[in-house]
């Protein structure tokens, strides 16, 4: 196991992901908070499909260690019903929460 | 609140308010009166939407080029506009859905009309997702640039447990 991938401590002081984060329903803390729950000792390239945690490719930030230099951006579902996300960094064992908010939302039955 | 994204979410809303809902009475009579005045004013409405898509899209471009450290939706207003737009845009899709419905149920005899509700119905799918895409923009920009706070911090599912308790109160 890789240990650079796998996440050991969850930092949320990103104010952004405080905010974004009240502003769901109660159910839906109630349920991201169990799948936040599954990050720990998790290696990110082999996370189980049913999170659909996976790098985004079109958005790279700089690390919280090295500001020159940029890394990726994860997401992660967090509600069962796949209708919200939730975005983070991983850098040495930490990842560093994000964003949290509404999927792309594709209605198929149109 | 940033003008060009200003600009964009409300040529969204007023693109939205100006859709057609067409009556249906569909006598054949009335054939001629949809295809000369209702379907050219959904087409406008589609014209108005397409058009404020192409802004939402270009916001989302300026913001994800945007470096400056400056936060661009610090107390979340503008992402709490862009959710009350999202919020018509759904309605307005469920309308149109309804709309459908009912043609279908009296075999509408202008199939114009139906064409132009398929359009309209994409169109707004596209601005949802526009709308949904800047929000995350702005969200993402600005945390990459907000000032850091202490104490939320978490080594176990236990903890993390208590701490997104805390956030919720914060």
């Amino acid at each position: 196991m890789s240990g650079e991938n796998v996440i050991r401590v969850v930092d949320g002081n990103n104010p952004i992901f405080i905010k974004t984060f009240s502003k769901l329903s109660p159910q839906q803390r109630r349920e991201a908070s169990k799948i936040f729950g599954l990050l720990f000792m998790l290696e990110v390239d082999k996370a189980p499909d049913k999170l659909h945690l996976h790098p985004l490719t079109d958005i790279e930030v700089p690390s919280m260690k090295d500001p020159k230099k940029k890394i990726k951006v994860y997401t992660i579902h967090i509600t069962p019903d796949d209708s919200y996300k939730a975005s983070f960094t991983l850098e040495d064992g930490t990842a560093y929460l994000r964003v949290c908010g509404e999927h792309d939302w594709v209605d198929k039955n149109a | 609140m940033n003008l060009a994204i200003r600009s964009a979410i409300e040529s969204a809303q007023a693109s939205d308010s100006g859709s057609a809902r067409p009556k249906f009475p569909f006598p054949r009579l009335y054939r001629w009166a949809t295809i000369r005045f209702v379907i050219p004013k959904m087409r406008k409405g589609s014209m108005q939407a397409a058009d404020a898509c192409a802004k939402l899209k270009l916001s989302v471009m300026e913001v994800e080029r945007n470096t400056d450290d400056e936060l661009i939706d610090e107390d979340l207003r503008t992402r709490e506009t862009l959710e009350i737009l999202k919020g018509t845009l759904r309605e307005s899709l469920n309308d149109l859905r309804k709309t459908e419905r009912s043609l279908q149920e009296v075999n509408c005899p202008v199939p114009e009309l139906a064409q132009q509700l398929e359009i309209m119905k994409a169109i707004i799918q596209e601005l949802h997702s526009e709308a949904n895409r800047l929000q995350w923009a702005i969200a993402e920009h600005d945390a990459t640039y907000a000032k850091r706070l202490n104490g939320f911090v978490a080594n176990n599912a236990d903890e993390l447990s208590k701490m997104l308790d805390r956030m919720a109160s914060h």
